[in-house]
């Protein structure tokens, strides 16, 4: 899957919450670990109701977590 | 490795052993025996009956493993249907208008052109194994495209 416009702080937020493994947050969000290492490496977009469960296990909103670049190559 | 790319490995080397030893045992016994007894080889492609194992590796080995294949999974696996329906679609485009367009030209404006209905059965069977062969090999290269990213 090629990379897309949406960036995220997953990897940053994992280590904020006590060094939370990648396997972790996959046991708790109901994904495979590999789905994580996707999601970090800008690879994959998830789907909605993935994206609420993963900033809810931060306790944070969704726009914490996720960002959208609309003109990722504009001004 | 999730069962979704363990079944694509399992159907290409399937897929690989029966074509190849069905090539092998076409030629020997063409050389050896003739035409007609080189048809017997095509007994070999029984083999491909393996295919119908792959659902066994989507058995839960661990009852601890909640998750064996996510969305993610799903999506490479929709987009590896596609990729192999699209495929197969112009396999039997081009095996219908293939024969045809030869057959046609070597005839010239007679009517009177036929083929065997011995090949209908082989071009669906060719059909099933490119629709399998695609899909396996669409897999293995979405999930390759990945690899290697692999940090904790």
């Amino acid at each position: 899957m090629s990379k897309t416009d949406l960036s995220n702080r997953i990897r940053r937020l994992r280590f904020d919450h006590g060094e939370m493994t990648q396997q972790e947050l996959a046991e708790r969000v109901e994904v495979t670990r590999q789905t994580i290492i996707a999601l970090e490496a800008g690879k994959y977009a998830p789907s909605l109701p993935l994206a609420f469960r993963i900033a809810r296990v931060f306790g944070v909103a969704i726009e914490e977590v996720f960002q959208y670049d609309e003109d990722p190559g504009g001004d | 490795m999730n069962p979704q790319q363990k079944t694509a490995r399992f159907n290409l080397i399937v897929i690989s052993l029966a074509l190849g030893l069905f090539a092998i045992a076409f030629m020997l016994l063409y050389q050896i025996a003739g035409p007609k007894a080189a048809r017997g080889a095509f007994g070999l492609l029984g083999l491909l009956g393996l295919l119908g194992l792959s659902p066994l590796f989507y058995r839960r080995k661990h009852r601890e493993q909640k998750v064996v294949l996510d969305e993610r999974d799903g999506l490479i696996g929709q987009r590896a249907s596609l990729i192999a329906g699209v495929v197969a679609y112009l396999y039997f485009v081009a095996a219908c208008m293939v024969p045809w367009a030869v057959l046609r030209m070597r005839a010239g404006m007679s009517q009177n052109v036929s083929i065997s209905i011995d090949w209908l059965p082989l071009i669906l069977a060719g059909g099933a194994l490119i629709l399998m062969g695609t899909w396996s090999v669409a897999i293995l290269v979405q999930y390759g495209k990945e690899a290697g990213d692999v940090e904790d």
